[in-house]
């Protein structure tokens, strides 16, 4: 294949006909995460969301999206100092959550879960 | 220390009680409201201008007070409330008696107090203010921050006590987003260069000509829409405040620099007339107010001569209130003239008995 000096990139459209199975997953775990409204309260005050660009709100949207390998870059981030949870209006357990999405993309050598 | 009888007792002098009364004395019956305030007109008193046409609260106050004939007393403090075989009697504190058969309850609502939400400063920092400081301010035509100077940037944070767990309110106060908006596009017309910023989660504009107020904001005001809730506030050595919070549209965090920010507190049930009537508890709905919001009428009429109406059923706009208000009016009316006919059945009944 010669190299014409450019490339196409990945398929960008969210695919909502595909079932994410890992949000299936972890829903069943935390069933509070349905009930997250996208207020971005989490994002806002979390501490490493500056380097990140992501706060729990994000996790939970690539999660729902399939955004599988954004997700598993996100999730090294997180500290577990639980800021999140203290301002979120819905009262969701995000620590629980995090650590259940950590879970199912869980790496070798990873010991934290 | 006296007793006076009335056909309806109205508690609460806002635009509910106003509304029903004004109805109430054109169909013939003799009504009396009472209020705690020194003065009547509920929450108008501390409004300066109306949504969504930004119609003067002092004259719709003047124009709802004309509308009723009725004696309204003023400063009352409820001391009991008491059923009696005739309707309810209601002692004030200077044991003073006021007896109906029918009572409407028509308390409207409490603001929310911001100080719950600690990380929002509101009583920390001086230039955190909620909606109700900023009306005051717009009665005295004086927007100034805490050092007296006239402000360059401010933000509107929505949703403060309103859809909140935190605060033990999960519900939408509905009328802090065209509050809002309102009170953007009046600060704009006193202070032209004044930038100012929303922070939303959702706009909930569902009333008629909100979104025409919304638009106006947007294209004649320039007021400008972050979607995103705020997190933390914290303050700068020259008391303004920076804001943090993720503007959701972009997906990343955020944050602004202001010289005031202002909370749009919720509309909150006001528990104190519960402590008067414990029985109605069975009467107040999960979120606490009145009622039980139900479309099935079977379901909301008890037929013991207790109404609501207004802000107590439920956060309401005021054309909402008084549309209540006219309702329950005519139920009242309904209520007392089946009340006489039976007493006049019972009456006969007796006659027959005796006769016979």
């Amino acid at each position: 294949m010669p190299d014409f000096g450019f490339g196409i990139h990945d398929d960008l459209m969210i695919d909502h006909d595909r079932l994410s199975l890992a949000y299936e997953a972890v829903l069943e775990e935390v069933p509070s995460i349905s009930g997250c409204i996208s207020c971005g309260s989490c994002s806002g005050t979390c501490v490493s969301s500056f380097q990140s660009g992501a706060g729990f709100r994000k996790l939970v949207m690539l999660l729902k999206n399939g955004s599988y390998e954004q997700l598993q870059q996100a999730l090294d981030y997180c500290q577990f100092c639980g800021k999140c949870s203290l301002v979120c209006p819905r009262g969701i357990n995000t620590r629980r959550a995090i650590l259940e999405m950590r879970k199912q993309f869980k790496k070798q050598g990873d010991d934290m879960v | 220390m006296k007793k006076i009888c009335f056909d309806c007792i109205i508690v609460g002098a806002g635009p509910a009680g106003l509304k029903a009364a004004s109805i109430l004395d054109n169909l013939g019956y003799a009504v009396c409201i009472l209020e705690k305030e020194k003065i009547p007109g509920g929450k108008l008193n501390i409004w300066h201008e109306l949504f969504p046409h930004h119609e003067s609260a002092q004259a719709i106050r003047e124009q709802m007070l004309a509308g009723t004939a009725s004696p309204i007393r003023t400063s009352v403090t409820i001391k009991s409330i008491s059923r009696t075989a005739d309707g309810y009697c209601v002692k004030d504190r200077n044991e003073d008696e006021y007896c109906a058969p029918a009572l409407l309850i028509a308390t409207g609502f409490k603001p929310f107090d911001a100080c719950q939400k600690e990380e929002y400063g509101y009583g920390i920092y001086e230039n955190v203010i909620t909606s109700v400081d900023l009306e005051q301010m717009f009665r005295q035509h004086r927007v100034v921050n805490a050092s007296g100077e006239v402000p360059g940037k401010i933000a509107f944070i929505h949703c403060v006590g309103s859809r909140d767990i935190k605060v033990d309110s999960e519900f939408c106060s509905a009328n802090c987003c065209i509050t809002g908006i309102k009170q953007a596009i009046e600060l704009k017309k006193m202070i032209p260069h004044l930038n100012i910023y929303c922070l939303y989660m959702d706009l909930r504009l569902g009333g008629r000509f909100f979104e025409d107020c919304y638009k106006t904001s947007q294209v004649k005001y320039k007021v400008q829409y972050i979607r995103g809730r705020l997190s933390e506030t914290n303050e700068n050595p020259d008391q303004t405040i920076i804001l943090r919070y993720e503007d959701t549209l972009a997906g990343r965090p955020a944050k602004i620099t202001v010289d005031m920010i202002v909370l749009l507190v919720g509309m909150h049930p006001d528990p104190s007339i519960l402590n008067l009537l414990p029985e109605i508890d069975e009467r107040v709905g999960s979120d606490g107010f009145f009622g039980t919001g139900r479309i099935d009428q079977t379901v909301q009429t008890m037929d013991d001569g207790l109404f609501f109406a207004g802000a107590c059923t439920g956060p309401k706009s005021i054309t909402q209130s008084t549309d209540e208000a006219s309702e329950v009016a005519f139920k009242i009316s309904h209520y007392l003239k089946n009340r006489v006919h039976t007493e006049m059945e019972d009456q006969h009944a007796r006659l027959w008995i005796r006769h016979s």
